[in-house]
């Protein structure tokens, strides 16, 4: 049957991506503005790398590079790639995680709208463990743009940050892992609060965080994403934090927690990919709590200090059957 | 009196976009028309033959749809039960007898008579619906099917006094005790109109105007706030057209002839009432560009398209002129945007995952059967994938897939009850012999006796045709 339909649909998914990419300008701009010009170099080596890759496998699978690369889907994955990364790691890195990311995250599975799993987790998840010394190395004070263009391209193209005495009192671990390591010391939040710096001790990632918060919440006014999921993410994260206050002696700070690391990123970009998420809206409700809860359980008992990729991803594993789960509660509603 | 339920909202839906027309216009009789009858209509003229408007071309029949001739004149051809008038152009009019309707029986047969239609845009025969059901509730259907549909509107605006009259006709007829007339919040002028001339005891329901809050179902549970199907709750649902042609026919002994469609297009939108049968290419001039090759009928959500020599029908309610964006279909990506607008709340997104290659079970679970194909998911989805139609293949193919596995389980049960038959008629005919033959060898009986018998069987069994006995036989097995 030859179907009319003729009304103009304005959304496309080229529409969507976009809309993502502007909803990320203001965190850009801040981490950029905290930490200089390495943020930058991360994402044009990451966009250059997943385009790339992206138009390569679109040609072995014999399909046009032309229509995949004009979806902006690629370039939303890598900029969420960089933005995990420690501005001035070595070049390799970001192009490493973006190839993995569309090779095998993407295209394996299918290309756009088939991948299982959040290809920009993959990628990240994929140099996180592979590389866990490169990417321990975060600016530990804001820089600014103090370090200049050229000599951050010479840190990203000469195997990252010089170890000279200059840089290393510039470079350390992130706030969230500090505050896991002294927890486990048994040391106090009083005593872990002064060793750490920024607003509320997040070194500075709160106000990276709060910018991304920002764009999110524009997001959901254009109604490209809906508040299910970052909202489930969020509350869950913040219940499973209060519960934590309440019943366990280890000290832990809620603001760090909920305004460090890729929070925010997390709840806002990275878990609201659709193709990864559940389909309905309960589905996504189930699927942010999920998310939430376990970037709680693996940032306190795991072994890595900031778990938003591996949450993401035993979240997008657990998809399938929150997707069946639906329809079995949608069925034993309606009888 | 006017209610607005505003709590009775469908889910999801489209929203509609309100434009302005002028008066019902009626183009110049056309050269000539091409009635299609159907398939199954006997059709009771001859090429040649001189045919008045309004005459009879087929034999009225409870199963079909009457049609009559739409303008004055000679019968050129007849193909493929596609009957061709060329027209006179006097417009003298067939003379029908003043019918008597006393029951609802006499209201069948005469709007089968006068080929009586839905006008809504499905066509449902309106006897056939009258007979199928003695309701308690009238549902008057007064909103567009479409939200590229105004020709209701129009109608209501211009003659809101016949609609009524055509009201309490629909009323006798089908016996019902009240009546709710459905309608869009938008149309001022038209709620305007019908206000003027309602009775009291008609209730006139304002309904948000959200695509596809037209369809009847859905109408019905606007109205009446009641879920459940139309015919579960007594109620029968008629569209206004429908009502102006009851009136036209009982009060004016008028055939259905005539029909208003909407001209849509890309500037201007025209009402325009024209004979059935007349081809687009004769409305030329109702066009404000030369017609494209291709047009769409039934509206922009659910329309088909149609070549620019189609002849318009009973059920032709717009015609369609803008051109169709072409947009690349792209993978579905899982936004969730057709899960939220579905006004059956089902999830498209699942559904379209299902549908290539067909997973039956998933389907069946995820109630595809409850799909009203409104494609409002089309509407929105960023991919561009036409859902709609997808759903549609997908249903006729369970609907297969159903019938299939009937008819081998009818022939697996009819297979059983034959070997069953066969046994039970093989166990009676060794229990018969088994006696006869403990009859005959309990030693009373003389050889001489024996032989006696026996020749008395052979000659029984020659007596009988060797070929009967064959063709019996064959029947048992």
């Amino acid at each position: 049957m030859d179907t009319a339909l003729n009304i103009h649909n304005p959304s496309s998914v080229a529409r969507t991506m976009q809309l993502v990419l502007f909803a990320l300008i203001p965190g850009t701009l801040v981490y950029c503005y905290l930490f200089g010009w390495g943020v930058l170099i991360n994402i044009a080596l990451a966009v250059f790398s997943a385009a790339l890759f992206e138009a390569l496998s679109q040609h072995l699978r014999k399909r046009s590079p032309a229509t995949a690369l004009a979806d902006y889907s690629a370039v939303v994955t890598a900029v969420l790639i960089a933005l995990c990364l420690p501005p001035l790691i070595p070049w390799w890195i970001p192009v490493l995680a973006s190839g993995f990311a569309m090779l095998l995250a993407k295209h394996c599975f299918g290309g756009i709208g088939n991948n299982l799993f959040n290809p920009a987790m993959v990628g990240y998840a994929m140099v996180l463990i592979s590389f866990p010394t490169e990417l321990s190395v975060w600016l530990q004070q804001p820089t600014g743009l103090s370090i200049s263009f050229i000599e951050s391209l010479h840190a990203v193209f000469h195997g990252g940050v010089p170890a000279i005495p200059q840089w290393d009192a510039l470079t350390g671990a992130t706030a969230l892992d500090q505050h896991r390591t002294m927890a486990l010391e048994k040391a106090s939040l009083s005593a872990i609060n002064q060793q750490t710096v920024g607003f509320f001790g997040a070194s500075y990632s709160e106000w990276t965080n709060l910018a991304y918060l920002a764009g999110g919440l524009w997001l959901l006014h254009k109604k490209t994403i809906n508040w299910h999921i970052p909202v489930s993410v969020l509350v869950t994260l913040l219940a499973a934090l209060l519960f934590h206050k309440l019943f366990s002696s280890q000290p832990l700070s809620v603001p760090v927690n909920l305004f460090g690391g890729a929070t925010m990123l997390c709840a806002f970009f990275i878990s609201t990919d659709p193709v990864s998420a559940a389909a309905s809206a309960r589905g996504r409700l189930i699927y942010g709590a999920v998310t939430g809860l376990l970037i709680y359980i693996i940032r306190v008992y795991g072994a890595y200090p900031d778990s938003v990729a591996f949450a993401v991803l035993l979240a997008n594993c657990a998809v399938p059957t929150i997707d069946r789960l639906d329809i079995w509660l949608n069925r034993s509603t309606d009888a | 009196m006017i209610f607005y339920k505003k709590q009775n909202r469908i889910r999801g839906g489209l929203q509609f976009e309100t434009r302005d027309f002028g008066n019902i216009e009626t183009p110049p009789l056309p050269d000539a028309v091409n009635i299609d009858c159907g398939n199954e209509a006997e059709i009771t003229v001859s090429p040649g033959q001189q045919v008045l408007t309004g005459q009879p071309l087929t034999k009225p029949d409870n199963n079909v749809i009457t049609s009559h001739a739409s303008v004055s004149g000679v019968i050129t051809s007849i193909d493929k039960q596609v009957v061709s008038i060329k027209s006179d152009r006097q417009d003298t009019r067939f003379q029908f007898a003043k019918p008597v309707l006393n029951s609802s029986s006499d209201y069948q047969a005469y709007f089968c008579k006068m080929g009586l239609i839905g006008m809504g845009g499905a066509g449902f025969p309106v006897h056939q619906k009258i007979k199928s059901i003695t309701p308690d509730t009238l549902l008057i259907n007064a909103a567009e099917c479409d939200p590229a549909i105004y020709c209701d509107e129009a109608l209501i605006q211009e003659r809101a006094a016949e609609i009524v009259k055509g009201i309490h006709i629909a009323l006798h007829a089908t016996g019902a005790k009240n009546c709710i007339i459905g309608i869009e919040d938008n149309k001022t002028k038209a709620i305007e109109q019908l206000q003027k001339h309602l009775p009291v005891n008609i209730e006139l329901v304002q309904i948000p105007s959200i695509y596809p809050s037209g369809a009847e179902q859905s109408l019905f549970y606007l109205c009446t706030g009641k879920s459940g199907t139309l015919k579960d709750n007594k109620a029968i649902c008629f569209n206004v057209a429908t009502c102006y042609a009851m009136h036209q026919a009982v009060d004016f002994c008028r055939p259905l002839t005539t029909r208003i469609l909407s001209i849509v297009q890309n500037n201007s939108v025209r009402n325009i009432e024209a004979r059935i049968g007349t081809s687009l290419l004769t409305l030329q001039p109702m066009f404000d560009q030369p017609l494209p090759e291709k047009v769409i009928c039934g509206g922009k959500m659910m329309g088909v398209t149609v070549n620019k020599n189609h002849c318009i029908n009973k059920t032709t309610n717009s015609i369609l002129t803008t051109e169709k964006p072409a947009q690349q279909i792209l993978p579905c990506i899982r936004c969730g945007a057709c899960e939220e607008i579905c006004p059956e709340n089902l999830m498209p997104q699942q559904l379209y995952w299902h549908t290539s290659p067909i997973n039956t079970d998933q389907l069946q679970d995820l109630t595809l059967h409850n799909c009203i194909e409104c494609a409002c998911c089309d509407a929105v989805c960023p991919s561009h994938i036409p859902l709609a139609a997808l759903f549609n293949a997908a249903k006729s193919q369970l609907e297969d897939e159903k019938n299939a596995y009937q008819k081998a389980e009818l022939a697996k049960s009819r297979y059983e009850k034959r070997l069953n038959r066969l046994n039970s008629q093989a166990t009676r005919q060794r229990k018969q012999l088994d006696s006869k033959t403990a009859q005959l060898s309990d030693g009373k009986n003389s050889d001489a006796e024996k032989k006696a018998l026996i020749a008395k069987a052979l000659n029984r069994k020659k007596s009988k045709t060797p070929a009967t006995d064959k063709s019996r036989n064959n029947r048992s097995l």
